[in-house]
């Protein structure tokens, strides 16, 4: 694979020298580039799938995971072509588009804002358009490679249906789709570039990265069930402001030359679809690149924070505060007040919880979204359903807490063994804490609060339970992967299948609590029996945890 | 002789940041240049003006004779750099980094590769060659840098703090290297805070505080502006903090409280 872009490459050439780069050391660029991106571990669906040593197909491995997720748009295409073309075809745009978009933002930003190049590249007798245009070339094959990966299955479809001419002409429509896309794309960074310092620019695209990566998974959630229940409703009803949505253009493009109809409107999404890519890639070379080139050289720009004049205030911040009225001793307050503070502003602890966050909301609110009507007529209020998302939160806990373990400055947890720390079970308890007041409590309380306005008063009962079931399992995540000490493994010890095992485990008894709460509520208050055991279940967690010794730690 | 580095005013603002307000100086060919001062003096910055990575700037600045902002890929050529951070890309192996770097400056392949082997050889590398730099303490780190900013042979090299990481042994043998590099007609421009190290390499020494020279020539010329004995005594009196016994004074009494 890599023998074959680098033959695309040297066909490139004498075109590279055109543009005023060295086509040799463009190539020799490129060729790095390749290399590196081969080993990088990527963002956007590993979530779950951390460093391994040596990786050296990682992009390959990306490009398959594309194609699979690209076929999703082909069941669209077989599914509802013959209702609605021209959604078909739009939605079969709109994943590619989505995905090289995404890319572009998550994996690429990493790329796009490196500032090694400059450092390792520049020194050597390279000159600044040697170094664009390989940069350029870089991503473009990328992208390419990645449209083609995700829409190889829509034209594998159209390819039967109507024939291999057709399906060139569809792939020549992606291209021209994701072209429009990079233009699109760089316009965002910029704007983000322009009204943000660099550190606010990785922070505001970590959170795109977030929003991203929870949109695909509620798309997933949510799209299948809209085919399936709503086959007959898909109509012709096109709005006008469809038309404003960049993938409608090259639908309409390609419904216009299936059909075949070349009426004004189609004609005019045809030329929307053609003229606008280019328009961009206009655009993009001779105003944005090197206005972006500037800002990027601009970064890494040693500027040296300039000494205030202000004192240092002595005042005790919030998390300070609450860490007082959580916790029971100044150790635990320690423990609670870093992890409080490391989860707030560790962008790949952000990077790693949040998402899973994003899907529990996902998740209650297609629950919602199913049952909401059923949950109106049940009189007891106690019925399943009314129970059930109050276990939603459970899920999203298991991840946080298996996270706080790790951190790439593990190495700081030096401190935890240089100080005469006797008590190494509070500092664990005070982060546990941190983690439950931070991630668990909102969700509750959202949840909580639908649940009470769903189903009165008489809830209350519920909620309670479910907030010390909730809490004892958040302890049990925390004992059960092993006692830790918050942010001091190294991430590379993250494995995927280690776990899974206790967390199976876990998951079980949150169900089979589940099922004794519904149990306890068809018993006259049953639920409220159980909530001082519960109760009390919670606080010997607790205990334990605060009571455990540094035999049962270990520090790397 | 025409000097190897010239620099005339060189004035450079970051955003409304004086930050070197008219460097002037001349260095000539064969010498070792230890170029110190405090943090944020604008060190660095000089080193990025000369191998061109600035371009815009104010003042004069040659290297080789050619003009820094005409002639860049050819003083490129002729120039080594090792940086201060030790960026690289860590994925790759250091043969693969070093061969990457030697297709940029246009070597022969089979060339830079015996060189490499040779080279990493001569650091106790050899066994690492192939290995990813994921693993590499920053002392290895350090020699694939050094190697890599020296391999081509070039004519005037800036090493911005080298010696960062490396051990006792590796301290001796690098430093024996500039020695040597120096001797064969090579200048060198050294950056650094580790002053007994600049005081027994240099031929000269340049110290610049807050933008500005502040104090240019050999330690023995140097030791006579002020009575210190050492090249460390001198700086902190030149660079207006010869307060530093009275802090540690207050340090030590804030501890003992």
């Amino acid at each position: 694979m890599q023998g074959l872009l680098l033959m695309i490459l040297s066909w490139m050439r004498p075109l590279f020298r055109k543009f005023g780069a060295d086509p040799d050391q463009v190539e020799a660029i490129v060729a790095l580039k390749i290399t590196l991106d081969n080993r990088r571990t990527y963002t956007a669906f590993s979530q779950q799938q951390y460093k391994q040593k040596d990786r050296s197909n990682s992009f390959w491995l990306m490009l398959l995971l594309y194609a699979f997720m690209g076929s999703f748009g082909c069941v669209v295409l077989i599914g509802v072509y013959n209702q609605a073309p021209i959604y078909a075809l739009s939605f079969s745009f709109a994943i590619p588009m989505l995905l090289v978009g995404m890319a572009l933002i998550s994996d690429f930003s990493s790329v796009l804002l490196d500032s090694s190049d400059n450092a390792i590249i520049l020194p050597c007798p390279v000159n600044g358009r040697t170094l664009l245009i390989a940069r350029i070339t870089h991503i473009c094959l990328y992208l390419l490679l990645m449209s083609m990966a995700s829409s190889i299955a829509s034209a594998i479809v159209i390819a039967i249906r109507f024939g291999a001419g057709y399906s060139l002409l569809y792939m020549v429509f992606v291209m021209l789709s994701s072209l429009l896309v990079i233009f699109l794309t760089n316009l965002l960074y910029l704007l983000l570039m322009r009204f943000t310092s660099e550190e606010k620019l990785r922070e505001a695209i970590m959170y795109v990265q977030i929003i991203v990566a929870i949109f695909f998974y509620a798309g997933y959630q949510v799209l299948p069930r809209m085919i399936s229940t709503t086959d007959n409703l898909i109509q012709l009803n096109v709005k006008w402001w469809h038309y404003l949505l960049p993938p409608v253009w090259f639908g309409g493009s390609m419904e216009a030359f299936l059909t075949p109809a070349f009426d004004p409107l189609h004609l005019s999404l045809l030329a929307l679809a053609v003229l606008t890519p280019f328009a961009g890639i206009w655009v993009t070379i001779s105003y944005l690149t090197p206005l972006y080139n500037q800002r990027i050289a601009s970064i890494d720009v040693d500027a040296r924070p300039t000494q205030t004049g202000t004192l240092p205030q002595h005042t005790t911040s919030r998390s300070d505060e609450l860490a007082r009225w959580l916790t029971g001793s100044p150790l635990e307050a320690a423990g609670f007040a870093l992890t409080w503070r490391i989860m707030l502003r560790d962008r790949q602890f952000k990077l790693r919880a949040y998402p899973a966050i994003g899907y529990m909301i996902v998740l209650f609110f297609m629950f919602v979204w199913r049952t909401g009507n059923s949950l109106d007529d049940s009189d007891t209020g106690n019925s399943f359903a009314s129970i059930l998302p109050l276990y939603f939160c459970t899920l999203l806990l298991g991840n946080a807490i298996s996270l706080l373990r790790y951190s790439e400055q593990h190495k700081a947890a030096w401190v935890f063994v240089s100080t005469p720390l006797e008590e190494p079970g509070e500092v664990m308890l005070g982060a546990v804490k941190a983690a439950i007041v931070q991630l668990l409590l909102p969700v509750q309380v959202v949840v909580s609060a639908y649940v009470l306005y769903v189903g009165g008063i008489k809830s209350l009962d519920d909620v309670l339970l479910t907030t010390f079931v909730n809490i004892s399992i958040a302890f049990l995540y925390a004992i059960g992967n092993g006692y830790f000490l918050p942010f001091s493994s190294p991430i590379g010890e993250m494995t995927k299948g280690a776990n899974v095992a206790r967390t199976l485990i876990i998951m079980m008894m949150v169900g089979l609590l589940g099922l004794m709460h519904w149990g306890l509520s068809k018993v006259p208050y049953g639920v409220w029996a159980g909530i001082p055991v519960m109760a009390g279940i919670a606080y010997a967690l607790l205990v334990r945890i605060r009571k455990a010794e540094w035999a049962k730690f270990t520090v790397s | 002789m025409n000097p190897v580095i010239e620099l005339q005013q060189l004035e450079k603002y970051y955003g409304t940041t004086h930050i070197l307000k008219g460097i002037d100086l001349s260095v000539s060919a064969g010498q070792v240049i230890g170029y110190i001062g405090p943090n944020g003096a604008g060190k660095s910055t000089t080193i990025k003006i000369l191998i061109g990575l600035i371009p815009d700037f104010l003042g004069q600045a040659s290297v080789l004779g050619m003009d820094v902002r005409k002639d860049t890929l050819e003083i490129k050529r002729r120039i080594g750099y090792v940086p201060e951070l030790a960026s690289l890309y860590d994925s790759l192996t250091p043969l693969e980094y070093l061969q990457f770097i030697g297709k940029l400056h246009k070597l022969e392949p089979a060339m830079v590769e015996r060189r490499t082997m040779d080279l990493l050889r001569l650091f106790n590398l050899e066994g690492n060659a192939n290995d990813r730099m994921t693993t590499f303490s920053k002392g290895m780190r350090q020699k694939v840098l050094l190697i890599s900013g020296l391999f081509h042979n070039p004519d005037v090299v800036f090493l911005d703090e080298p010696l960062s990481g490396l051990d006792a042994n590796a301290v001796v043998l690098v430093k024996e290297i500039i020695r040597q590099l120096a001797d064969s007609g090579k200048t060198i421009f050294y950056s650094s805070h580790i002053m007994d190290v600049v005081e027994r390499i240099s031929d000269r020494i340049v110290i610049i505080n807050q933008g500005q020279v502040i104090a240019n020539g050999s330690f023995e010329e140097l030791k006579e502006l002020r009575a210190s004995g050492s090249l460390e005594q001198l700086f902190t009196q030149l660079t207006g903090n010869d307060e530093q016994v009275s802090i540690a004074g207050a340090f030590v009494q804030t501890i003992n409280q």
